[in-house]
């Protein structure tokens, strides 16, 4: 059996197969960073790691875009309104999901999808990983920031 | 020098693949539990009771040939555990053995006493008591399989791959019962094909050969659900019975086998040979993907003979991974790096599914040990990894990437 670090050193040659320029988190381990220009000095940033593995033992990995930062605690965090905005979001996307989702100790709202390594092509590395900096930055456009 | 006993003779047949199979799932807590459960739910239905009631038993004063034939295979395997033998209707050639409460029964369909010379019959026979011999009944894979949720998609790959390794042994002992190779092929011939006309032989070789079309058909589709075949494809076993007849082996302990080659090389090309149907093989570290041989070899070609020599580290590290495929393809003369080129880019399009991220991964990581095998990479190396890189569209950065590893 593989471990996450095995896993996501080939998912990493994976990503320079699909022609991305890869870097690794520098205190998360396991996982790699994709930096996005998005054009009109916008930025994006991606992240792929391990998530675990199907009930067939497959290996899962998760593409990750931050988008908003989410403060903890009720009434500081995000409003029902936001909530029931991203839900419908969610019916409308044709991969992945908005979540919230902890991050190096901060909830962190994201757009992420996963895929299965085994049967993963090229090109599905390359749509996961444009589509969640393509959704997030657009969610962090309409919110007039670009943090992420 | 002791000659070796009976009993001794059959366990020296056994396939390297099958005995190590069966170590690992001894050796898995969770699959010993299994066996247990499945044996003891086993042990409350009667096997013998069915077959009394839906088939004949073989007896000497009823079917006193038969009876011989049973008899004399069994002084062959030296099965001392009670046995009894059964005949069912059914035009099919066919036959299975079971372990009841009160002993082993062997099942024959009629089909297969009508059709089968007596030496054939012997090997059928054989093949069914080298179950039992080998102690392939004390893992019940039927009943393991049958009960519901007890094994998980990959645990149930894992078993019937060892099965399948467990018919190669078998079909051993069925070689060492009929003692020869043309009766061994015509029985699995007849068993395949339903033919059966009088003073049918079957040249083994040719039979084999339809395993060389159907293994690229196997790597063509890609994937598939072979792995839930419960016996190797039948020329698959004709090929393994040939590697097997020509080993030292064989010939020590069958006077016709001409041997000249090793027990253990023959155990390594079956075992190559049975990976093609095992998906969790493609996971192993120490074979290269048998699904991908023909991108190994041609790549590999174009890649090592791209500064116009082939040198010796970068030869043997593909035929470590091909085998005599190498030699073959090499022939009695360099192939053109161009040809070489369109081999490689023909497999690619005659591939029925696309090759997915992790294959293209292995491909170029052969790729690199091969170029890298010989101490060094030179640039003429690096640009044909480049143009297979393009040929796969694969972003050309990969290749320093898994060159910078491979060094």
């Amino acid at each position: 059996m593989q471990t996450a670090t095995q896993v996501m050193q080939k998912v990493e040659e994976i990503g320079a197969m699909a022609g991305f320029q890869l870097s690794r988190h520098p205190s998360i381990p396991d996982m790699i960073v994709v930096a996005y220009n998005m054009g009109s000095g916008r930025t994006q940033t991606v992240y792929v790691h391990f998530c675990g593995k199907t009930p067939e033992d497959q290996d899962l990995i998760c593409f990750m875009s931050p988008c908003q930062a989410v403060k903890k605690g009720m009434l500081k965090g995000m409003g029902k309104d936001q909530a029931i905005d991203l839900l419908r979001r969610n019916g409308e996307l044709i991969v992945g999901s908005f979540a919230v989702q902890d991050f190096g100790g901060n909830d962190i709202l994201v757009v992420r999808s996963t895929q299965i390594v085994d049967t993963m092509e090229v090109e599905e590395f390359r749509f996961h990983a444009n589509f969640v900096a393509i959704i997030a930055d657009r969610y962090e456009q309409e919110k007039g920031t670009d943090v992420f | 020098m002791t000659q070796p006993t009976e009993v001794q003779r059959l366990q020296q047949a056994r396939f390297e693949g099958d005995m190590r199979g069966e170590e690992a799932l001894r050796a898995d807590g969770p699959f010993t539990r299994l066996i247990e459960t499945a044996h003891a739910a086993a042990g409350a239905t009667s096997v013998r009771r069915h077959f009394l009631s839906n088939a004949v038993r073989v007896d000497p004063r009823v079917l006193p040939a038969l009876a011989e034939a049973f008899d004399d295979v069994r002084q062959r395997t030296k099965l001392t555990a009670r046995m009894e033998a059964y005949i069912h209707a059914g035009p099919e050639i066919n036959a299975c053995v079971i372990q009841g409460r009160q002993g082993m029964i062997v099942v024959l369909s009629s089909g297969a006493v009508e059709r089968l010379s007596p030496q054939e019959l012997d090997f059928i026979i054989g093949h069914e008591l080298g179950h039992a011999a080998f102690g392939h009944l004390d893992i019940p894979v039927g009943a393991i399989l049958n009960t519901p949720n007890a094994v998980t998609p990959k645990q149930a790959m894992q078993l019937l791959a060892w099965q399948r390794k467990a018919e190669i042994s078998a079909d051993r002992a069925g070689l060492l019962c009929a003692g020869s190779l043309n009766v061994a092929a015509t029985s699995l011939f007849k068993t395949l094909s339903g033919l059966c006309a009088d003073g049918i032989r079957v040249d083994p070789e040719e039979f084999a050969g339809q395993w060389n079309e159907l293994a690229e058909e196997v790597q063509r589709d890609g994937a598939g659900d072979r792995w839930l075949a419960t016996h190797p494809f039948p020329p698959l076993r004709m090929k393994a019975l040939i590697s097997f007849w020509h080993s030292d082996r064989a010939a020590s302990l069958i006077p016709d086998a001409p041997g000249g080659d090793t027990l253990a090389r023959a155990d390594q090309e079956i075992e190559a040979l049975l990976a093609m149907m095992d998906p969790l093989s493609r996971e192993r570290t120490d074979m290269a993907d048998p699904m991908l041989q023909q991108f190994f070899l041609w790549g590999g070609l174009y890649v090592a003979m791209a500064n116009n020599e082939l040198h010796d580290a970068e030869l043997a590290n593909l035929r470590s991974v091909v085998g005599n495929a190498v030699d073959e393809a090499l022939g009695e003369g360099a192939p053109s790096l161009n040809l070489l080129r369109q081999r490689f880019h023909d497999e690619k399009a005659a591939r029925r599914s696309p090759l997915s991220a992790l294959e293209l991964h292995r491909i170029f990581s052969g790729l690199a040990a091969v170029a890298a095998a010989d101490g060094g990479v030179d640039q003429a190396e690096v640009a044909a990894m480049r143009d297979l890189a393009g040929v796969c569209g694969v972003a050309d950065n990969f290749v320093d990437v898994v060159l910078a590893r491979a060094a």
